[in-house]
C-alpha cells in the first residue's frame, strides 16, 4: 500500500521567499564562533593533565563530538517516527538532513579518538574494545542509512525504509554509552562526568567540556538547519523540474 | 617518551579538516541549488506572465 505523503512541496511557503532565504545564517555563526572559542580556550586556557600530558586536551573535542552524534541521529530517530506516524515530508527531510551531520560528528569522533588511543592505549585501534566496535557498528548503520536514501527512487518507500533504519540505528546509542558497564573487557574508562556522583575533573577542566559540549551542540544544530534548508530548496527545484514549470 | 602535543595536534587538525571539509561541500551544494531554483522560479514566472498575456490577448 502507498501511503499518499504530505507537503511535497512545502505548501505554506512562497518558494520565492525560500530563495531568499539564506542557507547558512547567523545561528550558523554562531555555531561556528562557538567552536572558534572552543578551540582557543582549550588549547590556551586550560592547562595540560598531569598524566596524560598534552594529549588529554583531545577530550574536549573527543566527547563533545560523539555527544553531538547522539543528538543527530537522537533527532534521525525522532523524526523517523514522526514520519511513519504522519507521513509528513517534513520530518523525513528532517530525518535525513540530521542523520548527514550526525555521520559527521560520528567521523570526527572516531579520528580524535584514535590519536588520543595511539597515546594513552599505545594502539589506534582495539577490536575488542565494545565501545569503540559499536561506535563503528553506528557509523555504519548510519552510513547505510544515507546510501539506502540514494539507492531507492520512490519517495514515499525511500522514507519509510530509511526511518525503520533511523529507529535501529538509535537503538545502539544506550548500548554504547553502557558498554563500559556492561562488558569488562575493554580499555575505554568509565565514564567522568556523565556518571552519577561528582564529575572527576578540575573545575577549569569541567568548565572547558561544558563549554565544548555548548558550542558542539549549538554547531550540530546550525549545520542540521543549514542541511534542512539545503533539502527544502533542492526538493523544490526537483518538483519544480518535475512539473515542466521552470522549462 | 611519546610526544604528546603532536597527537594533540593532530587530533585537532583531523577534527577541524573533516568540519570544514563538509561545511565547504555544503556550501557548494546549497549555493548551486539556490542558483537553480532562482533560475527555475524566473522561468516559472515568465511561463505565467506569457500565458496570462496570452489569454488576455484572446
Amino acid at each position: 500500500m502507498t501511503v499518499p505523503h504530505r507537503g511535497t512541496v512545502p505548501p505554506h511557503r512562497e518558494p520565492h521567499a525560500l530563495v531568499a532565504k539564506p542557507i547558512f545564517d547567523w545561528f550558523f555563526a554562531v555555531g561556528v564562533l562557538a567552536m572558534v572559542a572552543l578551540y582557543v580556550r582549550s588549547l590556551a586556557f586550560t592547562p595540560p593533565d598531569a598524566m596524560q600530558g598534552m594529549a588529554q586536551k583531545i577530550y574536549y573535542i573527543h566527547i563533545p563530538a560523539w555527544l553531538a552524534s547522539y543528538t543527530a541521529v537522537g533527532i534521525t530517530a525522532l523524526t523517523s517516527v514522526v514520519y511513519l506516524w504522519l507521513h509528513d515530508e517534513r520530518a523525513d527531510r528532517l530525518s535525513e538532513a540530521s542523520a548527514e551531520i550526525g555521520l559527521v560528528f560520528l567521523t570526527g569522533g572516531l579520528s580524535t579518538g584514535m590519536f588520543w588511543g595511539r597515546v594513552i592505549w599505545g594502539a589506534w585501534w582495539v577490536w575488542w574494545d565494545m565501545r569503540l566496535t559499536l561506535t563503528l557498528f553506528l557509523w555504519f548503520v548510519v552510513a547505510a542509512y544515507l546510501v539506502l536514501r540514494g539507492a531507492i527512487e520512490d519517495e514515499a518507500m525511500r522514507a519509510r525504509y530509511s526511518a525503520v533504519l533511523a529507529v535501529l540505528a538509535a537503538l545502539l546509542i544506550p548500548f554504547i554509552h553502557l558498554s563500559v558497564y556492561l562488558f569488562s573487557a575493554g580499555m575505554h574508562p568509565m565514564p567522568v562526568v556523565l556518571q552519577p556522583g561528582e564529575p572527576k575533573l578540575s573545575p577549569q577542566m569541567l568548565v572547558t567540556f561544558l563549554f565544548g559540549f555548548v558550542a558542539f551542540e549549538l554547531f550540530c544544530i546550525a549545520l542540521i538547519r543549514a542541511r534542512y534548508r539545503y533539502a527544502v530548496q533542492r526538493d523544490i527545484l526537483a518538483t519544480l523540474e518535475t512539473s515542466g514549470d521552470a522549462r | 617518551m611519546i610526544d604528546t602535543k603532536s597527537y594533540m595536534v593532530g587530533a585537532y587538525t583531523v577534527a577541524t579538516a573533516i568540519y570544514l571539509t563538509y561545511v565547504t561541500s555544503l556550501w557548494n551544494r546549497a549555493r548551486r541549488t539556490s542558483r537553480n531554483l532562482a533560475v527555475a522560479l524566473e522561468a516559472k514566472d515568465r511561463a505565467g506572465a506569457e500565458r496570462d498575456a496570452s489569454r488576455s490577448q484572446g
